[in-house]
């Protein structure tokens, strides 16, 4: 008798299609469930089933991750809410997937291939997921800032720009004005270069905050911000930015 | 043209006193026998051609720009000028013309006479452009106010699509075994539905409505979520109920706040966590905090697909900017032990 895992962080799911599963395919023994994609991979290990149901977007860790982990040979079915760039991925592969809410007749048509078809190849399930799940270095979110003698958080996208200030980096943003004890050299290899560039010694803009840059007789730009007044000066060594190709 | 005698009344000052330096400089010519008899006939030409103008710009050739009409209304105050000033010294408006200083006197008064009057004309004339100039940018900056409160209030309109399937299969799932959770949350997302899709603007919406819209959104996750969400709200200091009934507020401005907790607090946590709006008012502010126990931001991302963090909370600071322009403000800082609380203010007098 074939063995399954089914595993999603809504509970509400998990007991609906174990139901459905009981019903459609009453020869398939579900042996456990989980509620995260860590209890997923514990449980796959100790019970060995022969298919995972496996939800994707999940806490800790998500289940295309979790299906690179679990042993080979497992068939596995993802089953999703809406992931478009999964789903599409998918119907170009041998993977199956289900969608929520799981249908009747779709869940048949993969309980008849999983009946047939041999899992499938560990390599493809791979190179499936590393393209869907691309290994990100971490990137810089937040900025721990300071204001008025208390922290606050800001978002990157947030900045329109950064400008040294002595020891500080001024952080402008849309409405108001924050410190960061750091200087413009360890803080700019944390940004991504084409979301902000480096216009002079002192400052580094947001690229998609440029509303125009205009060059004067020396080579130096005016720069002209899009949601803020200032206007930021562009120094001859970076004008190149702003060349017309 | 309003504040125009502001304007006239700045002129009367600067041709006083331009009228004060040119009274010196005759004297000093020895042209006039002493200042009081000097600064009276410069006084009197700089007002008369200060009046001919005002005549002339007002009554009798308003918004002309031609040369002629700009000679005639200064020859014709320099002439009354001239009659007014005999008449001031000497008790005849002829006196000046054959005063045996007359020429000099005469032409040098006429020449600065008529440049400081020139100078009046083209000062007040400037600070018109200028202030038309100011009330377009200010229309034109109001009109862009209104359409970016437009697009910000369709993006926020906008539902989650996972959140929606998710919560969908999740009544399905309850329809055989829980019906009557499976019917209240159908309410709450049709309610929910109602919210993000009327568009109509002009419809007021208080506190209280936005807060009986979180409770229904809330509900849903916990639906969804179950053990993992918990959440509370939290009046401070609020006793009166009406409090939240007669305080409007711009529709779903607080929403966001809370699926931001929700999708980057408690979903990527694997214990879930606590989601609590603690509403209070001080002074004139009225100050909404949203207070998630989730993940907070050092954790973040290694669990979801997509990379949209925050791109809610970032909607919300515009738009306080286009409705409040800068007298509302959002700040964020971190939840101890972990999570994250937004804090929002907003000024009580005119919403």
């Amino acid at each position: 008798m074939p063995t399954a895992l089914v595993v999603d962080d809504e509970p509400n799911l998990v007991d609906y299609l174990v139901s459905k599963l009981e019903m459609l395919w009453p020869e398939l023994e579900v042996t456990g469930t989980a509620n995260s994609g860590l209890e997923a991979i514990t449980l796959a290990q100790r019970l060995k089933p022969d298919i995972v149901f496996l939800d994707i977007q999940m806490p800790g860790l998500n289940g295309l991750r979790v299906a690179e982990q679990l042993p080979t040979g497992t068939k596995i079915i993802f089953v999703t809410a809406f992931d478009q760039y999964a789903v599409e991925a998918f119907k170009e592969s041998a993977v199956d997937y289900l969608l929520k809410p799981v249908i009747d007749d779709r869940l048949l048509e993969t309980i008849q291939r999983l009946k047939k078809q041999a899992p499938v190849a560990r390599d493809e399930l791979v190179a499936l997921v590393k393209t869907l799940v691309p290994e990100k270095t971490p990137s810089l979110e937040w900025l721990r800032v300071g204001i008025d003698d208390t922290t606050e958080l800001v978002q990157l996208q947030d900045v329109i720009y950064f400008k040294a200030d002595l020891k500080y980096i001024d952080v402008v943003t849309l409405d108001k004005t924050y410190l960061i004890r750091q200087s413009l050299l360890e803080l700019e290899p944390q940004l991504d270069p084409n979301q902000f560039w480096r216009i002079s010694r002192g400052c580094i803009v947001r690229v998609d905050q440029i509303a125009q840059a205009k060059r004067d007789f020396r080579g130096r730009y005016d720069i002209s911000l899009r949601n803020h007044d200032q206007i930021l000066k562009c120094s001859q060594a970076f004008g190149h930015l702003f060349k017309k190709s | 043209m309003k504040m125009s005698w502001q304007k006239d009344l700045l002129g009367l000052f600067y041709n006083t006193l331009v009228c004060a330096v040119i009274a010196a400089v005759v004297l000093d010519m020895a042209l006039a026998s002493s200042y009081g008899t000097s600064l009276k006939v410069a006084l009197s030409i700089g007002y008369s051609i200060q009046l001919s103008y005002f005549v002339f710009d007002r009554f009798l050739y308003p918004n002309s720009s031609s040369h002629w009409v700009g000679l005639a209304k200064s020859i014709i105050g320099l002439l009354l000028g001239v009659a007014v000033g005999g008449i001031a010294i000497k008790g005849t408006p002829f006196f000046l013309f054959y005063y045996p200083a007359a020429p000099e006197v005469l032409i040098f008064s006429a020449i600065i006479a008529v440049f400081s009057a020139a100078f009046i004309n083209t000062k007040v004339r400037l600070a018109d452009q200028k202030q038309h100039i100011l009330e377009l940018e200010a229309k034109h900056l109001k009109q862009e106010a209104v359409t970016l409160e437009a697009e910000i209030h369709l993006l926020q309109a906008q539902i989650e699509p996972h959140f929606l399937f998710n919560t969908l299969s999740n009544i399905v799932s309850l329809i055989q075994t829980k019906p009557a959770v499976a019917e209240k949350s159908l309410v709450n997302l049709a309610q929910l539905l109602r919210f993000k899709l009327d568009r109509s603007r002009d419809k007021t919406h208080t506190l209280g409505d936005e807060l009986w819209l979180l409770r229904a959104y809330l509900d849903l996750h916990s639906m969804r979520l179950g053990k993992r969400l918990s959440y509370h709200f939290l009046p401070i200091g609020i006793e009166n109920d009406t409090f939240f009934t007669s305080l409007d507020i711009p529709p779903l401005l607080i929403q966001p706040m809370v699926e931001n907790a929700i999708q980057h607090g408690i979903e990527p946590a694997v214990e879930g966590g606590d989601v609590s709006i603690m509403v209070s008012c001080g002074g004139n502010e009225l100050l909404i905090q949203v207070i998630d126990t989730g993940i907070g931001l050092e954790a973040h991302s290694s669990s979801t697909l997509t990379n949209h963090s925050g791109i809610g909370l970032s909607n919300v600071r515009h738009r306080l900017q286009a409705i409040y322009a800068g007298r509302a403000t959002m700040s964020i800082v971190e939840n101890e032990p972990s999570g994250v609380i937004v804090k929002l203010a907003l000024p009580m007098e005119d919403r």
